[in-house]
């Protein structure tokens, strides 16, 4: 999906970016991407799928140290027992399309007495999004989503939704501010091979451009995920120092008694740990 | 004067029916096929007037072949479409109630197992390793 280019705001497209339902000569509907525009300056969010789960790490911006703390999460909402989603954009649009969620979970598990398949549930959302460009010259909802959830059908799975309605599988990506660049981060991350101590022993093998598809791709567990998390995410937030205060970690696993779920938001002593052990590999990675 | 019954087996189901279709003593029908296949893995056999007894089958048929056309081929499993069926019951009880009772047979790929629910016109649910309908139960 292209964004839009600077040249814009100098051509006729002006006359046709007002009204959602109005495609522009080029067929763009150029309300939405102005949409995902201001979804692009909004605070972060990373999505990794694991082995064992899924983490989903968020940038919290603190507008202002008067702020008091209303809920347990401004970042991260449960959906459901089995799913969760991060927000980046506007978050008053975005209430609206978490209880549009909710109740589509427990209307679903009201009638059929299961869990709603992940999917069906990210597609309600796109769809309910998708109207907004369609019918009623309302504006569109200014919110990307990153959904995290587990069912029996596909096991876990991470999905990242935007205003257009569009939404796809992902193993790893971003949404927000910089996402491109933490989107390149984690092409070359993911997956890779963890540095063993005996690097010396044995040359490693260098990717080739014509490898990709083939190099086994080994799927992290959740302990890895989040140090690749809060790499991708220190990378985003400006290169600022990263710090557990403005990091919400998240992390999302079978509960060990077997019946339905863990979600869990890492303390701050936990996030700090995480943190800690990004930044001695760098260190130590800076020394070899 | 249907009579159905159901069994469950390490499995599968067996559901067996008459195949009248009668009113006093004009028999409209002898081969009315009273056990309604719902999806590839299960079927329901219905007991209740000719109107109820095809009308609510299929349209319960029809809306979970539309599940799995919606959804990728994604299959609901025997639990599901007996709870969906309740609350069809339940929804049309204090409208104009479906006069079906029915026996939901199917067997589960995913959980390697299968299951019988019997389900009567009042929106009752209950998951039975046997059961009956119609005539039947009054023996």
């Amino acid at each position: 999906f292209f964004s839009p280019t600077p040249l814009l705001s100098l051509t006729m497209a002006r006359r046709y970016d007002a009204s959602t339902t109005t495609f522009s000569p080029e067929g763009r509907l150029h309300q939405v991407e102005y949409a995902i525009e201001a979804i692009n300056n909004a605070g972060t969010c990373v999505g990794i799928l694991a082995s064992d789960g899924i983490v989903m790490a968020s940038e919290k911006r603190v507008t202002s140290g008067l702020l008091a703390p209303s809920k347990t999460s401004e970042k991260t909402y449960k959906l459901c027992d089995h799913a969760a989603c991060t927000v980046a954009g506007l978050t008053a649009d975005a209430n609206i399309l978490i209880d549009q969620a909710r109740l589509r979970a427990g209307r679903y598990t009201y009638q059929y007495q299961e869990a709603i398949p992940v999917e069906q549930l990210v597609e309600h959302v796109c769809n309910y999004k998708q109207a907004y460009t369609q019918y009623g010259g309302l504006r569109p909802f200014g919110v990307a989503f990153l959904f995290a959830g587990y069912d029996s059908h596909h096991g876990f799975q991470l999905y990242q939704s935007d205003p257009s309605g569009n939404y796809s599988g992902w193993k790893a990506t971003v949404i927000g501010a910089n996402n491109q660049a933490g989107k390149s981060l984690l092409k070359t991350e993911y997956g890779a091979k963890p540095k063993s101590d005996d690097d010396d022993d044995a040359p490693e093998e260098m990717e080739t451009e014509e490898d990709p598809a083939e190099e086994e791709i080994r799927v992290p567990d959740v302990t890895e995920a989040l140090r690749l998390a809060v790499k991708v995410l220190s990378k985003t937030m400006d290169g600022t120092v990263p710090s557990p205060e403005k990091m919400e970690l998240f992390t999302m696993t079978l509960a060990e008694d077997g019946e339905g779920c863990a979600h869990h938001i890492l303390t701050e002593e936990e996030s700090k740990k995480v943190v800690d052990d990004v930044e001695a590999e760098a260190a130590s990675a800076g020394d070899a | 004067m249907d009579t159905v019954f159901g069994v469950k087996y390490d499995g599968g189901v067996v559901i067996a029916a008459d195949q009248g279709n009668a009113r006093s003593i004009l028999m409209y029908q002898r081969n009315l096929d009273k056990v309604v296949p719902l999806s590839s893995h299960s079927a329901v056999g219905v007991s209740g007037p000719n109107a109820d007894l095809v009308n609510f089958s299929e349209y319960i048929q029809k809306n979970i072949a539309l599940y799995e056309l919606s959804n990728d081929g994604m299959k609901l499993s025997t639990h599901a479409q007996a709870n969906f069926m309740r609350g069809e019951l339940a929804a049309a009880l204090r409208r104009g109630p479906y006069q079906v009772n029915v026996l939901l047979g199917g067997y589960d790929e995913s959980t390697e197992s299968s299951s019988l629910y019997f389900l009567d016109y009042l929106a009752s649910l209950q998951k039975v390793n046997y059961g009956c309908q119609g005539y039947a139960s009054s023996f």
